[in-house]
């Protein structure tokens, strides 16, 4: 019966939001890895909370942007991250409490999967005031989202923590620590003064000492099992990994087919050569100095790797292509 | 067959290191537990053999397998053909003790899994795929590997990556691909899993020596559960390398000062030769060894001037002299040029590259209180470090009596010196704008987090029991070691 209540009251709450949701359309855009709604006029103040039906065929992670009238352009402050599971799910994105800057009028929505986009279909969207049953479904999604959860290319500086509601899920964690402390001290007290002892200062600070590192190592070990579980997915991530070849496994952990042009490369240049490259930066060009080694980089070298980069003007002048690969990755060599 | 070569990458250095603690420590071996003397002597081992490689190459003896075998065997003959006859209990002959695990309570059993499953994870996590760690290809393997083909590291291209950094990460890593036999960057990472678990199995022992044993498990679970220190320990950088090493230095050097403190002079004595030896290595893994190494030295000097009326110094000559020897290698060799620059860096004098890393830091008017939430933002609402520095400033504010007492003030003031040294080196010197950008913080902190924890635990533990010190004596705690 009580049960039977809470549910009619859980509907009841979840009321408005029937009334006062507003369909909007995503469409893919062509040639773009992305999904977008067509210019839209939404009060953020009013509409803070998007419910997503999403049909994908794979997991993976998807991030939501806006523009506002604020500032017409989608980018990362204005946007929100989420996990997205095979098969057809609804997603509760309450963006208010997630970002700040879920602000002014809401001109336009983008959705960019982090994977392959063809393999997902936004069959229905809606933007809604949220109601306390769409804000725990919010929560609950952000909770188990990436944030704090998957290894990003920065985590090797940092690791966030989980979200709840926009905020680190340490600061709900100090709040409780502190009210379980001051409950199970007051309860030390009251036991205490049943025994009729005679309660000092330094005693109570003892006692009060003792409750609070009780409480921390309670919470850390409820911290750890989120851990666990995080260290569990990227295990689970690594085990295709499990039982290949060293040059299998670099395959896997490259992007495209970029080990395998280091091996075509292998192959041609001596190991005695010495090589130029013309490589995008940040990553790969780094990875091909390790990779071609004992192949040493030097400027003038006999030969030039080139991976999806144009050459320079002088490297063009001083290079002609002699191995190809396949159209935009090659082996060049002095003229 | 590349599984053999993984057991020889990481005996080859345990069986050195054995050897070297034998001659060491060996007259004192017996106040180190069995397990902790294996977990002290692989990374010694690995030190050392790091300091052979080094002299090697100087010598122009080419750095290949046989060569290397070779010149640890003479140094492991030297020991015992005239250190091993001399020793009264040697270090080799304790045997491995009884594990009853009927004598486990339910508490430490489900510790003790959950610390195994963590070091299996972080072995997993390792070995299972190859490097992708770009700094660590950047800076650190590109070298390794050239020692693999090159058979030394003095060559102008592989110097260009090396600069002015301490070796150890270039020669360890060179080590693993020379052991291994091939370029394999996935198997070469089995040297940090190795050095957790001797983290977490020296942590233990420190504290099990004065503490019961469930309270031990518990501290060195939390240890095992820091998810930064968990996650750096599975990529090929240099900063859990010189944690663990600065680590162990400080554990040991406090349980000097705590022996010492306790008139146990025969047990501060062996203690303080272990940490020396750490402190040594401390130096070779990454430049802020320098800063680090020197936080210690001045909190030694502070002690020994605390104790001035009772302390014998001839005893200190020996644990002085083997902590040169280990640094004076890398100061003979033109490297002491490192230390200069890396005093500059940090007071913000530097030369032309310092400068120029100012000229590019953004210009922020408030800026310790930038600062100020950086640091507060990193340490209390990342997930780098769990509870730790609540638990932390929660001892210190709880338990500010036992705090205060000596001898374990000084381990506080170690502590403290470590942080404020970040503070320093981000307020003043050449490395603002990383603090900035979040990319550097978070690895200087790590340094001190293994000791914040230990620290705690030695605050916490002797409080738990009433307000009387649940100190067991060493020899009662040997014998329940079995449990």
């Amino acid at each position: 019966m009580r049960l039977l209540g809470v549910a009619i009251v859980f509907c009841l709450a979840a009321l408005p939001a029937i009334g006062l949701d507003q369909p909007i359309t995503f469409q893919p855009v062509s040639d773009q890895p992305y999904w977008q709604t067509p210019e839209l006029v939404i009060d953020s103040a009013d509409y803070d909370t998007l419910i997503l039906k999403i049909e994908s065929k794979q997991n993976g992670t998807a991030k939501l942007f806006w523009m506002n009238h604020y500032d017409m352009q989608f980018n990362q402050p204005k946007s929100t991250w989420f996990s997205v599971k095979a098969g057809t799910h609804d997603y509760y994105l309450n963006i208010a409490s997630q970002n700040q800057y879920w602000m002014g009028w809401i001109k336009g929505l983008l959705l960019y999967p982090e994977f392959d986009s063809k393999s997902i279909t936004i069959n229905e969207a809606n933007i809604i005031k949220g109601n306390i049953f769409t804000n725990i479904m919010s929560g609950w999604q952000e909770f188990w989202g990436p944030k704090g959860r998957l290894i990003i290319g920065s985590t090797i500086n940092t690791m966030q923590s989980s979200y709840l509601f926009g905020r680190s899920i340490f600061v709900y964690i100090y709040w409780m620590i502190g009210i379980f402390s001051v409950f199970f001290l007051l309860k030390k007290i009251k036991k205490l003064l049943l025994q009729k002892q005679k309660l000092s200062f330094e005693l109570l600070f003892n006692r009060a000492g003792k409750v609070v590192v009780g409480t921390i190592i309670f919470f850390w070990c409820l911290l750890e099992l989120n851990t666990m579980y995080n260290n569990w997915q990227m295990a689970r991530m690594d085990f295709p990994l499990i039982g290949k070849t060293i040059d299998e496994q670099r395959t896997l952990v490259n992007t495209g087919d970029f080990y395998q042009f280091m091996l075509f490369c292998e192959k041609y240049i001596s190991p005695e050569a010495d090589f130029d490259y013309s490589i995008p930066p940040v990553y790969n060009d780094i990875k091909a100095r390790f990779y071609l080694y004992p192949r040493k980089i030097t400027k003038e070298a006999d030969f030039l790797v080139v991976y999806d980069k144009d050459p320079e003007k002088e490297q063009v002048n001083r290079y002609k292509p002699w191995k190809t690969f396949r159209q935009g990755a090659y082996i060049a060599k002095k003229r | 067959m590349l599984f053999l070569n993984v057991i020889v990458v990481i005996l080859v250095p345990l069986i050195f290191g054995l050897f070297l603690l034998s001659l060491f420590i060996g007259k004192k071996s017996d106040i180190f537990f069995f397990w902790e003397k294996l977990a002290l002597a692989f990374p010694l081992g690995l030190g050392f053999l790091v300091l052979l490689m080094f002299l090697m190459a100087s010598a122009k003896i080419p750095l290949t397998f046989s060569n290397i075998i070779l010149a640890a065997g003479l140094i492991i003959l030297f020991i015992v053909v005239t250190c091993c006859p001399r020793l009264k209990s040697p270090y080799l002959n304790v045997g491995i003790p009884e594990i009853n695990i009927k004598r486990f309570s339910l508490l430490e059993i489900i510790l003790t899994s959950l610390i195994t499953f963590k070091v299996i994870y972080v072995y997993f996590a390792s070995i299972v795929k190859p490097l992708i760690d770009v700094d660590a290809f950047n800076y650190y393997s590109i070298v390794a590997k050239g020692i693999f083909f090159e058979k030394t590291f003095f060559t102008p291209y592989l110097w260009e990556f090396i600069h002015d950094k301490p070796l150890f990460p270039y020669l360890a890593q060179g080590w693993a691909f020379i052991g291994l036999g091939t370029i394999n960057d996935a198997l070469f990472k089995i040297l940090t899993p190795t050095l957790f678990l001797c983290l977490l199995v020296i942590s233990y022992s420190a504290l099990r020596k004065y503490y019961p044993g469930k309270y031990c498990l518990l501290a060195t679970f939390l240890l095992s559960s820091l998810p930064f220190l968990v996650f750096h320990v599975a990529t090929a950088y240099a900063d859990f390398t010189i944690t663990f090493y600065y680590t162990i230095a400080s554990i040991y050097l406090f349980l000097f000062m705590k022996e010492f403190h306790l008139k146990n002079q025969e047990k501060a004595d062996a203690n303080l030769v272990v940490a020396l030896l750490f402190l040594g290595l401390t130096i070779w893994t990454k430049r802020a060894g320098i800063v680090l190494v020197g936080i210690n030295v001045f909190v030694l000097l502070a002690f020994l001037a605390a104790y001035r009326k009772t302390i014998d110094l001839k005893k200190l000559i020996i644990p002085c002299l083997l902590f040169f020897l280990i640094l004076l290698p890398w100061l003979v060799h033109g490297q002491a040029y490192a230390i200069i620059n890396t005093l500059k860096a940090i007071v913000g004098i530097g030369g032309g590259k310092a400068v120029e890393a100012v000229a590019s830091t953004p210009v922020v008017e408030n800026k310790a209180g930038v600062m100020c939430a950086i640091f507060l933002n990193k340490l209390f609402l990342y997930a780098d470090w769990h509870l730790l520095w609540l638990l932390f400033l929660t001892t210190l504010i709880f338990f500010y009596k036992r705090v205060s007492g000596k001898p374990l003030v000084f381990l506080l003031v170690i502590i403290l010196l470590g942080v404020s040294a970040i503070f320093v080196q981000f307020g003043t010197g050449e490395m603002f704008k990383w603090l900035i950008d979040g990319t550097l913080l978070d690895r200087l902190v790590m340094v001190s987090t293994p000791l914040a924890l230990y620290f705690c635990a030695e605050v916490v533990i002797p409080s738990l029991k009433d307000n009387s010190l649940a100190i067991v004596t060493h020899a009662s705690a040997k014998s329940k070691k079995g449990s």
